[in-house]
């Protein structure tokens, strides 16, 4: 036989094989991870998918009605008020794909900007802004959150939620919430932080809060014959005071 | 110089497992991992052209050295197999992918071993190519009668006997795994 005819045979022996595996089960031959908790129990592909057609939405909604998502199991029990995981208001969210939130078959996941939730829906951009972030998106226990209980969009945007893009400016800052620097930002606990809770702008600044400009010579001028270490003079580690007699003894001699 | 070829045959196989694996870490690392799932299909683009070079041996396409055509086909098939080993990540999920993913560790493997032959027989027939033109024969004569003599030449003969059904058996259950991808919607 010549090598082409055996090239084929071993050709479509081996998608013999593959459709042999998919037929005795679908599941270990080509899914490509587990199912979501409430998902285990369906075994048959076509039950969410449609051959050759990607479109979920239609099959998430036979099972998961939109007017009864947050109130009712998909079995027809009713969800508690205070269950968590009911609080979410799918009815008040526009014509958004489930697929943008929600991701079957753990492992695999899209691209982030392809399943990107669609924030320039008009229901999600005008009036009441906070409470409409809240349908999603859970209020940190931290101090600034605490204290913000108005504007979701001083720090953060619907373009990036988790790297807030805080502007300084006092105009933008709700009153009586960002009163110090430290309702935001956490003061180290070392010796420094400790003895010196006023003035962080003498160090940090605005715009960066790491690294650190502090101009020493504002204080004192740390000239050539001042070049030792920090606890030459700072002999406790505490930075507000210092202390001459580390290098210049008191003497009769002048 | 057979043991430093033959190593350097190893050392591209481990090179190509290290490269993919420290990707695969990079990618997890930095919680970008679905960057994975768009490698398969450029991989597969990649192995697919390098398939110029069995076109170009079967005459159907023209043009070019074949010295340069068998190059881009070990480059491309090096590249491929690194972007496809990235996709599968080492997520042991449907078997399918899997045994594909194990006849292409397979393919590379006796693609290495036939460069390793085919390597060494062009060695051996250049030395005696030179002593049979000295004797008068022309540049084919001496050819054709060095080639069966080779035994690099002979092992080669059967190499093709096994690199072509490995690359067989893998092409079919790729493209099982790609039709499965397209009928399901996962793209």
């Amino acid at each position: 036989m010549k090598p082409k005819s055996y090239a084929i045979l071993y050709f479509l022996g081996s998608i013999m094989l593959a459709l042999g595996l998919f037929y005795l089960s679908p599941k270990f031959a080509a899914s490509p991870g587990p199912l979501m908790q409430g998902h285990t129990s369906v075994s048959d592909c076509q039950k969410c998918h449609t051959v050759f057609k990607n479109d979920y939405e239609s099959s998430c909604i036979s099972c998961h009605a939109i007017t009864k998502i947050g109130f009712f199991k998909t079995t027809g029990e009713k969800i508690p008020r205070n269950t968590k995981s009911g609080k979410v208001n799918h009815q008040r969210m526009g014509p958004v794909s489930c697929g943008h939130c929600h991701v079957d078959h753990r492992g695999v996941k899209l691209a982030p900007n392809l399943t990107a939730f669609n924030h320039e829906n008009e229901s999600y951009e005008n009036g009441q802004k906070k409470k409409k972030c809240q349908t999603c998106h859970s209020n940190p226990p931290d101090t600034p959150h605490k204290k913000n209980t108005t504007d979701c969009d001083v720090c953060h945007s619907t373009k990036i939620w988790n790297k807030p893009n805080f502007d300084h400016s006092v105009k933008k800052v709700p009153e009586n919430v960002f009163i110090r620097c430290e309702s935001c930002h956490k003061s180290s606990k070392d010796s420094f932080h400790k003895s010196k809770r006023e003035n962080c702008g003498d160090c940090h600044k605005n715009d960066v809060w790491k690294p650190i400009v502090f101009d020493h010579a504002k204080y004192y001028r740390l000239d050539k014959r001042h070049k030792g270490t920090c606890k030459n003079c700072h002999k406790l580690g505490v930075y507000t005071q210092y202390k001459c007699t580390g290098c210049h003894a008191h003497s009769k001699k002048p | 110089m057979k043991k430093s070829l033959l190593i350097n045959s190893i050392f591209g196989f481990l090179i190509q497992i290290s490269i993919a694996a420290f990707l695969i870490f990079v990618l997890h690392f930095l919680k970008i991992e679905f960057i994975g799932r768009y490698l398969g299909p450029v991989g597969l683009l990649f192995i697919l052209l390098s398939f110029l070079y069995s076109l170009r041996k079967r005459k159907i396409i023209h043009g070019g050295s074949m010295k340069n055509y068998l190059l881009f086909h070990e480059v491309m098939t090096w590249l491929g197999a690194l972007l496809i080993l990235v996709h599968s990540g080492i997520h042991f999920n449907a078997i399918i992918p899997w045994l594909a993913t194990a006849a292409m560790l397979a393919n590379i493997t006796s693609g290495f071993a036939g460069r390793f032959h085919f390597e060494e027989a062009s060695r051996e027939l250049e030395v005696s190519k030179k002593v049979l033109m000295k004797k008068g024969l022309n540049d084919e004569d001496a050819e054709n009668k060095l080639w069966g003599a080779s035994l690099h030449a002979q092992v080669m003969e059967k190499w093709h006997a096994i690199h072509l059904p490995i690359t067989s058996i893998f092409a079919g259950l790729l493209v099982f795994h790609v039709i499965v991808v397209l009928m399901y919607g996962a793209f």
